[in-house]
C-alpha cells in the first residue's frame, strides 16, 4: 500500500499511522473523508442557520471555544483537510519530499536584500506545502495563468481548462473565490471579479488577464525595470500545458529571457502580500532554484520579478523599499482619499521593515475592509476593466495596460505601460487621467488603502486576522464558517442598552445571541448564595465600647486597694475620755450622789401600760417574751423590774418564751436571780413560771406559738410537759394568756411580735418593755394602737418606779445616769468645738497660711 | 436533674406559700377552731421552725469546724479557737443532760450567763459608750459638714433631754422642760416619721417578695433567679 502523505507537511508516511511522525499532525481525519459536506455552502446562500453541531465533534488539539475577546488561536485543522478544494488537496498531494531540500524557501525580508536563509517546510501553510512538488510533477495541471507565468507559449483556450473545472478550479473560479473572499458579508463577488468571469466566459479568464496576453506576446522590452519582483517558475516545463491559454501567450521568463512586459501588479515586492500564498511560495521557490539576482537598491525583490524588471535601461528602484515604483507612484498618486486600487490589485507598499507577509496584504486589505465591499456593489458600475492599454508612461516599467492607466499621471512619471485595469466608468475614456476615479467616486475600502494605514496593519493582519476570517460567508464551506470566531458574529450585531444587560451566550449553537434563554428557570436568577459571615459586625466606636465596657466590668471584680488614712487617734485622749465617762458614772452609783432632779411625768405610754398592769387577770397566766440581750440586760432589767415588782405582787403566773438562745437564761436569772424588786418574790422555775424555752423559727416561729401555743412549743427547758403545768393546763391559744409581754432591745424582734401575733391575742394587751434605742421603731406600734402600753428605757422605768411602784433599780442608776448624760455631752460638745478648730488650722497649715 | 430540682423547689415554695396565705385567711372555723387550711398552717410552721432549729446546729458544727481546722494548722489565735470549741462542747453536753436532769443544767447555765456572759457583753457596751463619745468628738474633724453638725445636733439634744441634768435640773419655760420638749419632738416626731417610712417600706417589700415568690417570679430557693 502506498504511503500516505501528510496534509500538513507534505512527507510520506507509513500507511498504518495516524498521525504524521515527522510533523504530528493527524493524518487520518477522524471525519470520514468521502462523506460529502452537505453543510457548503454555495455561491448566494446565506451562511446562517446551519447545523454546526458535527463540527462541534471534531475535537482539535487545543480547542477551545472562541469567546468575544479571545484573540484567535491557531488550530490543527488536519481533520478538516479533507474539506479543502480539490485542487489545493491535489496540490497538497504532489508534495514530493525529494525536492523540500532544494525548495527551502527564501524568507523574503523586505529589508534585507540578501537572501533569506531557506525556510523549513513547517514554516509553510500547510495548504500551501504542496505547492513546493507542484512543479516536479509533469503531469501537475497548472493553471494556464501560471503556466503563462512560468514563461510558456501563450496557448490558446483549451478545452481541458473548462473541463477540468471539475476538478481544479479555473481561474475564472480561482478569481471568483478570491472575489469572495474580499467580501466576507457580501454575498456576491467583487465587481472588480465579476468583470473578467462574464467577459469571457469562454475561457474563464478575466478581461485584464486576456488584455496580458497580447501585451505579452508583443515582447516589448520595458521601458523600465519592473521593480515588482515577479516570480519566476522554477521550473519552465512544469505544467506547461495546463496552463490557461492566456498565461501560456506569456513569453517565458527566465533569467535570459526577460519578460518582455510587465506583469500585474500580483507580482509586487508585496509578492509575499499581494498575491495568494501558495503563489508567493511559488515565487519563493523560483528563487530558491534559481541563484538569486541582487536587487538594485539592495530591494527584496523576488529574482523572477527582478529579471523582469531588470531589463537594460529599466531604472530600478533604489529607494530601499519593497514597493515597486511604479506601486509607489501610484499610491502617492492617490493620495489620501483619492481612494485605491480594489483590493485585489492592492499593490500598496508595505512598509519596508514590515515582516515577511505570509499572507498577502491584498487579501489582508480586504480582510480589514469588510465592510466596503457593500460599497463596492454600489460603485461597481464607476469601475470597469478597460482592456486597452494604456499608453506608457515615460520613466515607468512596462506596467500592464490597466495600471498604466493609474500610473499615468504619477509624479515621478516612474509608470510604463500599466494597463489601465481600473478606470473611472463616468465617460472617462481610458488613458485619460486616472485620478479621477480615485479621487471622485472612490469606495470607501479604496480610499483605506493608503500608505500609512498599510504601514500600519501587515502585522496585525499578518498575525491576528486569519484569511478565514474575511472570507466571503457565501463562499465558505459550512466547517469555515463553524470556525468562525464568535465576536465575528457578536461585534456585528448593534446591541441595546436593554440587550446589553442581557446574557449573551458564549458558546454552542446560540453563541452571540443577547437574552435568548431565560436568566434562570423557576423564580428568578440563580445565583451563589450569598456568604453570611459569623463575625460580629461592629464598627470601631462599638469595639470601643465594649472595650471600655468589659473594663468596667472586669474593675468591678477587681479588689480596689483604699488608701488607708491612718487616724492618729490620741492615746492620752482616749484614756482621758474614759476615766472622764467611768468617773462620772462609778462616783454618783457608788457614793450614792443624788444631784439628778426626779424624772418627769410619766409619758402616755408608760401610763397605758401601768393602766393595764392594774387592770390585768391575776388568775390567767402572762406571757412574758425575753427577747434580749446579755449586752443589754442592765438597761432591760432596769426598766423591766418595776413592772415584774407589779405583776408578781399580783402572783400572776408567768409563762416564759424567748425567740433568743440565751433568753431562756436570762429570763431564770432575771426571775430567780438577784434583781431587785423581783428577787423579793422568789420565782421558781416550773412552778410560778414555766420557761418554755426557745422558740426558733424566728417570726414563723412566733406565728406559731400564736396560732397553736401548745402544738409548738411541747416541753418546757427539760423534758417535762410545759403544758402540764397548773398555770398552763386552761391555754389553748394565744389569747388564753392574761397579756403578753415582750422585753426587747430589738425594734424587728418587737415588731414580728406585734405583728404575728396580733390576730390571735383576741383583746389580750400587748405591752412592751423596750430598750431606748428601740423606742422609735416601736412607737409607732404604740401610737397605732396595736401595743397597749410601751416602757421604753430607764427614764421611762424611773417615772413608772415614781408613780406606781417603789423605787429600784431605775432610781439605783437614775444619778449616774444623767451624771453620765451631762459628762457626755459636754464631752462632745466641747470636743467637737475643738476639732472644729483643729481642722480649720489644719487646712490653713496645708494651704500655707492663706486660709 | 438540676431543670427538675429547680422546677420542685419553685413549685413547692409556691404551694407552701399559698397554704400558708390559705391559713391566714381561712384558718378557722365560725366555731374559732382551727379549720383544715389553719391546721396545715401550724404543720408547715412548725417544719419550718424545727427546719430553722436545725440551721442553728448547722451553723453551729460550721463554726467549730472552721475553729477546729485553724488548730489543725496551728493558725495565728489558734488558743482562742481552743477555748471556742472547749465552750461548745462543754455547753452541748450540759444541754444534753439537761434533758434528763433539769435541775443542774438550770444552775449551770445560769452560773455560765452571769459569770460569763453577761459581764462579756455588759463590758463591750461600756466600752461602746466610750467609743462613741470619742467619735462624736472628733465627728467634725474629720467630716465637717451640714449633715454632720445636723447628726451631732441631734445627739446631744436627744442626750440632754433624756432625763433631767444634774444641777439644772429641767430647763423649763412656763413649766415645760425645753430640753425635753425638744427630745420628745425629735424622738417622737422626727424620729418615728422616719421610723414609719422605713416600717412601711419594709411592709410592702415584704409584700412584694411574698408576691414574687407566690407567682414564681422570685425563686430564691434554687429556682434559678
Amino acid at each position: 500500500m502506498a504511503n500516505i502523505r501528510c496534509p500538513m507537511c507534505g512527507k510520506p508516511n507509513p500507511p498504518e499511522v495516524e498521525e504524521c511522525k515527522y510533523c504530528g499532525a493527524r493524518i487520518k481525519p477522524m471525519l470520514s473523508p468521502k462523506q460529502p459536506d452537505p453543510n457548503s455552502i454555495k455561491p448566494g446562500e446565506k451562511p446562517i442557520k446551519r447545523d454546526t453541531s458535527e463540527f462541534e465533534k471534531v475535537k482539535l488539539a487545543d480547542q477551545g471555544t472562541i469567546r468575544p475577546g479571545d484573540a484567535p488561536t491557531k488550530k490543527n485543522t488536519a481533520e478538516l483537510e479533507q474539506a479543502l478544494p480539490s485542487w489545493l488537496r491535489t496540490l497538497r498531494e504532489d508534495k514530493s519530499a525529494a525536492t523540500d531540500g532544494n525548495n527551502a524557501l527564501e524568507e523574503p525580508a523586505a529589508d534585507a536584500p540578501e537572501p533569506a536563509a531557506p525556510a523549513s517546510p513547517g514554516d509553510l501553510p500547510d495548504w500551501l506545502s504542496g505547492l513546493e512538488d507542484a512543479k516536479s510533477v509533469e503531469d501537475e495541471e497548472v493553471p494556464d495563468w501560471l503556466a503563462g507565468l512560468r514563461g510558456e507559449k501563450p496557448v490558446p483556450a483549451t478545452p481541458s481548462a473548462p473541463e477540468s473545472k471539475g476538478e481544479d478550479l479555473s481561474a475564472s473560479d480561482w478569481s471568483a473565490r478570491l472575489g469572495n473572499l474580499s467580501g466576507p458579508a457580501a454575498p456576491e463577488p467583487s465587481p472588480a471579479f465579476d468583470a473578467p468571469a462574464e467577459s469571457s466566459p469562454a475561457t474563464g479568464e478575466p478581461d485584464w488577464l486576456q488584455s496580458l496576453q497580447p501585451a505579452g506576446s508583443v515582447a516589448e522590452p520595458p521601458a523600465s525595470a519592473p521593480s515588482a519582483p515577479v516570480p519566476a517558475p522554477s521550473s519552465p516545463s512544469a505544467g506547461e500545458d495546463n496552463l490557461p491559454a492566456w498565461l501560456s501567450g506569456l513569453p517565458a521568463i527566465s533569467p535570459d529571457n526577460k519578460p518582455p512586459f510587465e506583469t500585474p501588479a500580483e507580482p509586487t515586492p508585496e509578492s509575499q502580500s499581494s498575491g495568494p500564498e501558495w503563489l508567493n511560495e511559488l515565487k519563493k521557490k523560483a528563487e530558491a532554484t534559481e541563484p538569486p539576482l541582487p536587487a538594485a537598491g539592495g530591494e527584496n525583490v523576488p529574482d523572477w520579478l527582478t529579471n523582469v524588471g531588470s531589463a537594460p535601461g529599466t531604472p530600478s528602484s533604489s529607494t530601499g523599499e519593497s514597493v515597486p515604483e511604479w506601486l509607489s507612484n501610484l499610491e502617492a498618486k492617490s493620495g489620501p482619499g483619492a481612494g485605491t486600487t480594489p483590493a485585489l490589485v492592492n499593490t500598496g507598499s508595505l512598509p519596508a521593515d514590515s515582516p515577511a507577509g505570509d499572507k498577502p496584504d491584498w487579501l489582508s486589505q480586504m480582510k480589514a475592509d469588510v465592510n466596503a465591499a457593500e460599497e463596492v456593489e454600489k460603485h461597481k458600475d464607476d469601475f470597469e476593466v478597460v482592456s486597452e492599454p494604456a499608453a506608457p508612461a515615460s520613466g515607468t516599467g512596462p506596467l500592464p495596460d490597466w495600471l498604466s492607466g493609474i500610473q499615468r499621471d504619477a509624479p515621478s512619471s516612474s509608470g510604463g505601460d500599466v494597463p489601465a485595469l481600473i478606470t473611472d466608468n463616468n465617460g472617462n475614456p481610458p488613458g485619460e487621467q486616472p485620478d479621477t476615479a480615485f479621487s471622485m467616486d472612490a469606495p470607501d475600502w479604496l480610499s483605506k488603502l493608503k500608505p500609512d494605514q498599510n504601514a500600519d496593519k501587515p502585522v496585525e493582519n499578518d498575525e491576528e486576522a486569519p484569511a478565514v476570517d474575511n472570507i466571503d460567508a457565501s463562499e465558505l464551506p459550512s466547517w469555515v464558517q463553524a470556525m468562525r470566531p464568535v465576536e465575528a458574529v457578536v461585534s456585528k450585531a448593534t446591541t441595546t442598552p436593554q440587550e446589553e444587560n442581557q446574557v449573551a451566550e458564549q458558546s454552542g449553537p446560540l453563541a452571540g445571541l443577547r437574552g435568548v434563554l431565560p436568566a434562570g428557570p423557576g423564580l428568578g436568577p440563580l445565583r451563589k448564595p450569598p456568604a453570611y459571615t459569623t463575625k460580629l459586625q461592629v464598627s470601631d466606636a462599638q469595639q470601643r465600647y465594649a472595650s471600655f465596657l468589659e473594663r468596667l466590668v472586669a474593675g468591678e471584680s477587681e479588689t480596689r486597694r483604699v488608701e488607708s488614712k491612718r487616724l492618729t487617734s490620741s492615746r492620752l485622749w482616749r484614756w482621758l475620755i474614759t476615766a472622764v465617762l467611768f468617773l462620772s458614772v462609778g462616783l454618783p452609783l457608788a457614793f450614792q450622789i443624788n444631784v439628778v432632779p426626779a424624772a418627769p411625768a410619766p409619758s402616755d405610754a408608760v401610763s397605758a401600760a401601768a393602766d393595764q398592769f392594774s387592770h390585768l387577770d391575776s388568775s390567767l397566766p402572762v406571757l412574758v417574751a425575753f427577747d434580749y440581750d446579755p449586752a443589754l440586760s442592765g438597761e432591760l432589767e432596769a426598766t423591766a423590774a418595776p413592772i415584774f415588782d407589779l405583776l408578781l405582787s399580783k402572783t400572776v403566773p408567768l409563762a416564759v418564751i424567748s425567740t433568743s438562745p440565751t433568753g431562756p437564761a436570762l429570763a431564770d436569772d432575771f426571775l430567780s436571780g438577784n434583781t431587785p424588786l423581783v428577787m423579793d418574790y422568789k420565782y421558781v422555775s416550773g412552778q410560778q413560771y414555766i420557761n418554755l424555752g426557745y422558740l426558733a423559727g424566728g417570726p414563723a416561729g412566733i406565728s406559731a406559738f400564736a396560732m397553736e401555743p401548745k402544738n409548738t412549743m411541747l416541753y418546757n427547758g427539760g423534758s417535762s410537759q410545759a403544758w402540764s403545768a397548773p398555770s398552763l393546763q386552761n391555754v389553748q391559744h394565744l389569747s388564753d394568756f392574761a397579756a403578753v409581754i415582750v422585753l426587747t432591745d430589738n425594734a424587728d424582734t418587737g415588731r414580728n411580735w406585734v405583728e404575728q401575733t396580733k390576730s390571735y391575742l383576741a383583746g389580750r394587751p400587748l405591752i412592751m418593755i423596750i430598750s431606748a434605742q428601740a423606742e422609735p421603731m416601736i412607737r409607732p406600734y404604740f401610737d397605732s394602737g396595736q401595743l397597749k402600753g410601751m416602757i421604753s428605757g430607764l427614764a421611762d422605768a424611773k417615772a413608772f418606779e415614781q408613780s406606781y411602784t417603789r423605787p429600784g433599780p431605775a432610781q439605783y442608776y437614775w444619778n449616774s445616769f444623767g451624771i453620765g448624760l451631762l459628762i457626755s455631752v459636754l464631752l462632745i460638745g466641747l470636743g467637737s468645738l475643738w476639732s472644729i478648730f483643729a481642722g480649720w488650722r489644719a487646712r490653713r497649715d496645708k494651704s500655707g497660711g492663706e486660709v | 436533674m438540676k431543670r427538675i430540682v429547680q422546677v420542685w423547689s419553685t413549685a413547692s415554695a409556691i404551694a407552701f406559700g399559698l397554704l400558708v396565705l390559705a391559713g391566714y385567711l381561712f384558718g378557722h372555723n365560725p366555731d374559732g377552731k382551727l379549720s383544715f387550711l389553719g391546721q396545715m398552717q401550724v404543720f408547715i410552721l412548725n417544719v419550718a421552725i424545727v427546719l430553722a432549729g436545725f440551721a442553728v446546729l448547722i451553723g453551729i458544727a460550721n463554726l467549730s469546724l472552721v475553729h477546729f481546722n485553724k488548730i489543725r494548722r496551728a493558725q495565728k489565735g489558734a488558743l482562742y479557737s481552743l477555748l471556742l470549741i472547749l465552750a461548745m462542747l462543754g455547753t452541748f453536753i450540759i444541754g444534753v443532760f439537761s434533758y434528763f436532769v433539769p435541775q443542774l443544767t438550770g444552775q449551770y447555765f445560769t452560773a455560765a450567763l452571769n459569770a460569763i456572759i453577761l459581764p462579756v457583753e455588759t463590758s463591750l457596751m461600756a466600752i461602746l459608750a466610750v467609743t462613741l463619745v470619742y467619735a462624736s468628738i472628733r465627728l467634725l474633724r474629720r467630716r465637717f459638714s451640714l449633715l454632720s453638725v445636723l447628726f451631732l445636733a441631734a445627739a446631744l439634744i436627744v442626750l440632754l433631754g433624756t432625763a433631767p441634768l444634774p444641777f439644772l435640773g429641767n430647763i423649763s419655760l412656763d413649766g415645760v422642760s425645753i430640753l425635753g420638749s425638744a427630745r420628745l419632738f425629735l424622738s417622737n416626731v422626727m424620729a418615728t416619721a422616719g421610723a414609719r417610712g422605713i416600717l412601711i417600706g419594709v411592709a410592702l417589700g415584704t409584700l412584694t417578695v411574698g408576691l414574687r415568690i407566690l407567682i414564681g417570679s422570685d425563686r430564691p430557693y434554687g429556682g434559678g433567679k
